[in-house]
Parts: C-alpha cells; sequence; structure tokens
C-alpha cells in the first residue's frame, strides 16, 4: 500500500521530535559539564 | 467494565509543531548572535587589563557563549512578539513562527529560559556586572525596543540601537570587572552606526514595512528627510569613529583603517543623499563592512602594540 500524505506527515513529526528530546539531552549534558568546570575553576583550591 | 478515553486534543496540539532543532537555532538569530560575539570578543580583547584582576581563558570564553545565548534569546523574544507583522513582512515571512514550525507558546518559553541561563552562566562563570548589563541588555532588546519602541515612535531604531552596542561593554567586564571609557567609545560606535544601516534598509524595504505597519523613518517622513538624517548620522559616526587612536586606545594601523574606511562611508552617504540610483543597497551592504572591518582593525592594532 502507498503511504499517504498523512503517514509522511506523522513521520516527520516523531522523527523532529526525536532530534528535539536528544538536543535537549545534550544541552542537559552540556550544562552540567559547564557548571562543573564553572565551579572547579572558580574555586580557590590555592587557600 | 471501566472505559478507558483518551484525550486528542494535546496530541493533535503537538502534531501542529513540525519544528526541528535547527528552527530553534534559526529563531535564535545566528547572524545577529555572530556580529554580538565578535563585538563583545573586540570589547574583551581590547580592555586594558586592571592588576588584580584576570580571568582564566575558559570562563572568558564561556563568557562570550553566554553573551550570544543572550543575544539568541533575546532575538526569540523579538521573534515571538513580532509574529503578527513577520508574517506580513516579505524579509521576515520565511521565519519559524509564522510558517508553523514553531509555536508561539513554546518560542517564548524558550526565549525566557534561554535569557536566565545566559545570565547565570555569564554571572556564576564571570561576574555580576556583566551578567546585570546582560539581563539589561536583553530587556532593553526584548521589551523596550520590541514591545515598546518599535511599533510606536520614528526614533525606534536610533534608541533600540543601544541594545546593539551593549555587547564590547560587557565584553570589557568580562576583561575588567568595571566599565571603562573605551568600551563606552565602542558603544557610541556601533550606537551611532545603527540609524544609518537600518534606515538604508528601510527605504529598500519601505513597502514591506508600510505593509507592517511600522513607523519606519522613510515611511513618516518620506526618502528624502532619511537620505538626510543618514548623511547627518555618517558625518557623526565616521569622525567619532577616530575616537579610539584619538585618546590614544589604538595606533596608526586602527588610523590607516578607519581614514580609508571612513572615507568610503561618507562617500557613499553623499551619493544616498544625491539619491543616486541603488545607493541605498550599496551603503546598506558597506555599513555591515565597515563596523566588521573598524572592529577587526582595533584587534589588530591592540594585537601590534601588544606584541611589537
Amino acid at each position: 500500500m502507498k503511504p499517504s500524505k498523512n503517514d509522511d506527515y506523522i513521520k516527520t513529526f516523531y522523527a523532529n521530535r526525536k532530534s528535539k528530546n536528544i538536543a535537549v539531552l545534550l544541552i542537559i549534558i552540556s550544562l552540567v559539564t559547564l557548571f562543573f568546570f564553572i565551579t572547579i575553576l572558580r574555586m580557590d583550591i590555592t587557600g | 467494565m471501566p472505559v478507558i478515553t483518551v484525550n486528542t486534543n494535546k496530541v493533535v496540539q503537538d502534531m501542529d509543531n513540525l519544528g526541528s532543532p535547527l528552527d530553534y537555532f534559526r529563531l535564535m538569530k545566528p547572524r545577529v548572535m555572530s556580529l554580538v560575539v565578535f563585538t563583545a570578543f573586540v570589547g574583551f580583547y581590547t580592555a586594558t587589563p586592571v592588576q588584580g584582576y584576570n580571568i582564566h581563558p575558559f570562563l572568558a570564553c564561556v563568557g562570550i557563549f553566554a553573551i550570544a545565548l543572550g543575544a539568541g534569546a533575546s532575538g526569540v523574544l523579538n521573534q515571538w512578539y513580532d509574529r503578527d507583522i513577520d508574517k506580513v513582512m516579505v524579509r521576515t515571512k520565511d521565519r519559524p513562527i509564522p510558517l508553523g514550525k514553531v509555536l508561539p507558546s513554546e518560542a517564548f518559553s524558550f526565549g525566557i529560559i534561554s535569557s536566565i541561563l545566559s545570565i547565570m552562566i555569564l554571572g556564576l562563570a564571570v561576574n555580576w556586572l556583566a551578567a546585570g548589563l546582560l539581563a539589561f541588555t536583553i530587556f532593553f532588546y526584548a521589551v523596550v525596543y520590541t514591545i515598546w519602541l518599535k511599533r510606536n515612535t520614528v526614533q525606534n531604531i536610533v534608541i533600540g540601537g543601544a541594545a546593539g552596542a551593549f555587547p564590547p561593554v560587557i565584553g570589557q567586564i568580562c576583561a575588567t570587572g568595571n566599565i571603562a571609557l573605551e568600551s563606552v567609545i565602542l558603544f557610541m560606535i556601533i550606537f551611532l552606526w545603527t540609524p544609518p544601516h537600518f534606515w538604508a534598509l528601510a527605504i529598500i524595504r519601505k513597502d514591506d514595512y508600510a505593509a507592517a505597519q511600522i513607523p519606519m523613518l522613510p515611511i513618516v517622513s518620506g526618502d528624502k528627510v532619511t537620505r538626510k538624517n543618514i548623511l547627518i548620522y555618517t558625518f557623526l559616526l565616521v569622525p567619532f569613529s577616530y575616537m579610539p587612536w584619538v585618546l590614544n586606545y589604538a595606533g596608526t594601523f586602527y588610523l590607516i583603517i578607519i581614514s580609508l574606511f571612513g572615507l568610503e562611508f561618507l562617500r557613499k552617504a553623499i551619493l544616498l543623499y544625491r539619491q543616486k540610483e541603488g545607493s541605498e543597497k550599496s551603503l546598506f551592504l558597506y555599513s555591515i563592512l565597515y563596523l566588521s572591518f573598524i572592529f577587526a582593525g582595533i584587534c589588530i592594532d591592540k594585537f601590534i602594540l601588544n606584541n611589537y
């Protein structure tokens, strides 16, 4: 059976939603890493 | 037997949103962001070091990233508020919100979250004075310019231009921890550069702005007054661009650059005033080149002064 236009729409929707979720995950990981390094670098470890 | 019902409203609403991460990035006005990163970097690089204050290079990069994020966030909030007029204008009708790729509510959330994040990152990584000025800049662009000035006064881009002029000051605060005269001069250069740049665009896109009912100078006062005002601002901008050299913040290299590019800018403004065909587009494109080259000139000059 030939896929309808609606099927393509749903496919695009799910593909975009997946890429958005991955982007959000990457942003969260980057922010955690970033705040970790900011903390380390701003800490006065020399006493 | 219990009957299970499914609420399809949420699903239908979500299905309207076909935006990809790239659409969200486009919402942040990447070209404006790149200009902001560049001018903030110039402010940072050309700042005179202050004894007792130094910043780790990684944190400096984080600072520039936070400024870029803040600029992007204000661009998102601008597009969220202007979605009605963006739909009408040819120049902006292909933005993600008018195309229906990003929902206005999502754009608003994205803009607010990005704004808060950028201020937090800059404050934690660099200093809270820079973060405070970034917060003020976002507020100035998103609220004072976009919501208040843009649709209400012919001086919209003159006053609103201040928002685009803050990045070098923020960059300089990142480097030194306080505001110094050299970054105020960079602020003034961008501030005086904005009207000729945008009014030349407004002449080219006059019909577009008229359709969206934005009171740009060429629509309210006509082309002749706009051309005269472009000339006046160019005559203010070019001599003012010598200030870094006059106050000894920049050397001979900068003097040569500003003399060459300044004279050409004046020539183009005079041609535009005389209504030469195609002079609006020529001045608009040249103004971008002018700002890029004089800011690059200050940087190169500083590099020469520091190393030779």
